[in-house]
Order: C-alpha cells, then structure tokens, then sequence
C-alpha cells in the first residue's frame, strides 16, 4: 500500500513524524480520511480522535482541535494539545 | 593577631559564596540547555502556523476582527515579561528601563488618562511596575516554575477577547528575545492588531508554495478566524520561552562574572594575609633579637 509522510506538531514540539498509509481526522464538516496523494487541502479540526494506520499498527491521538494541511504527499496535523489514548 | 583571623574569616567566606555562584552557573547552564530545547521545539509548530496564516491572511481580502485597525488608539495593553528570580544581572532592569522609556515617548498621554494598562508575567515584572504605580490589571508570579503552553495561551485569549471586544485597541509583548548565551535583545511587540502585510511574510519568497490550489474545508475564512488565535497565543508562548531561555543566559553570565570577581577578591585577601602574617612574623624575630641582644648584653 503506498504510504506518505505525516507529521503531528504541537507548541510543545513533534509529536510523530512518519510513514503512514491514512490518517483519519475530525474535520470540522465531519471526518475524513486522508489516503496516499490526497489532493492539497486545509482543513480546521474539532475536538476528537485522530486514526494514524502506520505498518504496524494503529494509534489514535486525542486533540483539542486544530487545523490540518496536506500537500505533496505531506501531511502536516497542527493542535495546541494533544494526548495519546 | 585580631587582624589576621579577620582576613582569614573573609577569605573563607569569599571561597563560600564563590561556591554558590559557581554552582548557581552549573545549574543555571544546565536549565539553558533545557529552555533552549524547548525553544527548538517549538518551531516547526510556529513556522507551519505563520506559513499557513499568511497565505491565507493574503488571500483573504474579508478583514478578520483581530486586524481591525482602530481610528484612534484609546486603550493600550503591554504584555511584560520578566523573571521570578533575581540574580541575573541586568535581565530585568534592562528591560523595564527600556518599556518605561518607550511609554513614555510613545505612550504619555495614556499613561496620565490612566488608560495604560499592563499584564505583568513574572514576581519581578509584577513587583516593578506595581511598585511604580503602573495599573498592572493582571500579575502572574511564579509562572516560569512551571511553564506550560496552556498558561500562556489563557492569558492570550483573554487579551485577544478584550481586543475584539473593543477594550484594548493595541496590544504588545515586551520580553528579552534570545540572542545567545551571553547577549539579550530587549524586545518589544505589537501583537494586535495584526497586520496581514507582516504575517507570514518570512516564508513569502517560498513563492511555489502560494500558487498550489488548496482546497479549503470549511473556506478559507473559517480557517484564518482558527488560525489567528493559534498565531497569536503562539506568539506569546514563544515570548515566555525566549524569555526563559535569557534569564538563563543572563544568570549564567552573571554568575561567571561573580565568580571571578570573587576569585580577584581571594587573591587580594591572601595577598594582604601573607603580608600581614610577614610583619607579623618579622616583628616577633626582632623581639626575640633584641630581646637576646639585651640578654647578652648584660
């Protein structure tokens, strides 16, 4: 399956950096998933849960909202706090 | 000899406090090391954030309620940042002078209609511009034992609601910006309104970026009215974490300088015991001289 690169940011520094097949987001006009070559977007986020499927396995992260960018293959997840659950 | 074990005393008690500086520059080095990380941390976040808004603040042409410009600037709020701890050199004395001077030249007529008003982050910034009548409307002592993102962005979203609200019509942040260790840039801010031409304005010659056809869920307006809060209490955090980082390289430079003023002082203090201890010895041997002589005397 074709991956792309994923990165969740916080003010407190990265949080994950890596390959990822999707990653699934609580976007504020109801969830989506985000596969490999997603056209460009940007996107707000409620609070919610974030799916990340890496290889080996999934891990979901819970976030206070925030806002998502996709661009070339690069998923870029912004959030003020995030914890994982 | 009364003379000699007072210099003796000194001597020891020079050693003592050289002790204390010494290991308040060990810590203080460590706790930089730390703050600075912290500040490394924090700049994918910002440079993604600032990035985003200011391709969007670009392309919007609606005015965002945190850009409005006001006709005439009534009300005015500093966000001032100091330490909680004192030695540190000139840290914060350098930085207040330096706000003093600028409302003063830029503020005075709102500092007389007491329409000046000033959040103090740190017990020396609170005790500062208390003590000198500034009408400090919120004081946060002890922050920086423990720093946390969510502190600073309550009191952003407060000073950013007043904003909207029309109770302040320009807001700054005062802080040391961290320069290197030994060097601080006394920094001041303006933080609201924005303005669309500076934000993002660093990434601008990334011009490939701007031209990528992103969709925009729900639009781009929704987006920037999100983003800008998070510009904004990131710009305060990034401010206390500068800040943080200073005082560290401050302390750290002023407790080097100690311990070498007082490494000098023990040199003197052993030279000026040495010499004592000489005459002292040399008027005991001409005792015992000319007291033999008068014994042979006879």
């Amino acid at each position: 399956m074709s991956t792309f690169n994923a990165q969740i940011l916080t003010p407190n520094g990265s949080l994950f950096e890596g390959e990822v097949s999707g990653v699934k987001l609580p976007g504020s006009e109801g969830s989506f998933e985000v596969k490999a070559n997603h056209a460009p977007i940007v996107s707000t986020l409620d609070e919610g849960s974030v799916l990340v499927r890496k290889s080996d396995g999934d891990v979901t992260y819970m976030i206070s909202g925030g806002f998502v960018e996709v661009n070339n293959n690069k998923l870029t997840l912004l959030a003020e706090s995030v914890s994982e659950s | 000899m009364a003379n000699l074990r007072d210099i003796r005393n000194r001597i020891s008690s020079v050693n003592n406090t050289q002790q204390i500086t010494k290991a308040m520059k060990m810590v203080a080095a460590a706790k930089l090391r730390k703050a600075q990380d912290k500040m490394n941390n924090t700049r994918p976040y910002a440079s993604k954030i600032e990035e985003v808004a200011g391709r969007l603040a670009n392309n919007t042409k609606t005015a965002n309620p945190v850009m409005r410009k006001p006709e005439e600037v009534k009300n005015v709020l500093f966000i001032v940042i100091g330490s909680d701890r004192g030695l540190c050199g000139g840290f914060n004395n350098n930085l207040f002078k330096d706000v003093e001077s600028r409302i003063q030249s830029n503020f005075s007529s709102h500092l007389k209609s007491e329409t000046l008003s000033m959040i103090t982050i740190g017990k020396k910034a609170s005790a500062y511009f208390k003590k000198r009548k500034y009408n400090v409307i919120e004081a946060f002592p002890g922050f920086f034992d423990d720093i946390q993102y969510n502190k600073t962005s309550d009191i952003m979203a407060s000073a950013t609601k007043q904003f909207i609200d029309g109770k302040f019509d320009e807001v700054y942040i005062s802080y040391n910006e961290f320069k290197s260790v030994i060097a601080q840039n006394r920094k001041t801010q303006k933080v609201l309104p924005i303005d669309p031409e500076t934000i993002g304005n660093s990434k601008s010659d990334n011009a490939s970026v701007s031209t990528i056809d992103y969709l925009y869920e729900p639009d781009s307006q929704a987006i920037l009215d999100k983003l800008l809060p998070l510009h904004l209490n990131m710009q305060l955090w990034r401010a206390v974490l500068e800040s943080n980082a200073s005082e560290q390289g401050a302390r750290m430079t002023a407790m080097d300088s100690a311990t070498e003023n007082a490494k000098e002082l023990e040199r003197d203090l052993r030279l000026e015991y040495n010499q004592a201890r000489q005459s002292a010895i040399t008027t005991e041997i001409s005792e015992i001289v000319s007291g033999a002589q008068a014994l042979s005397e006879n």
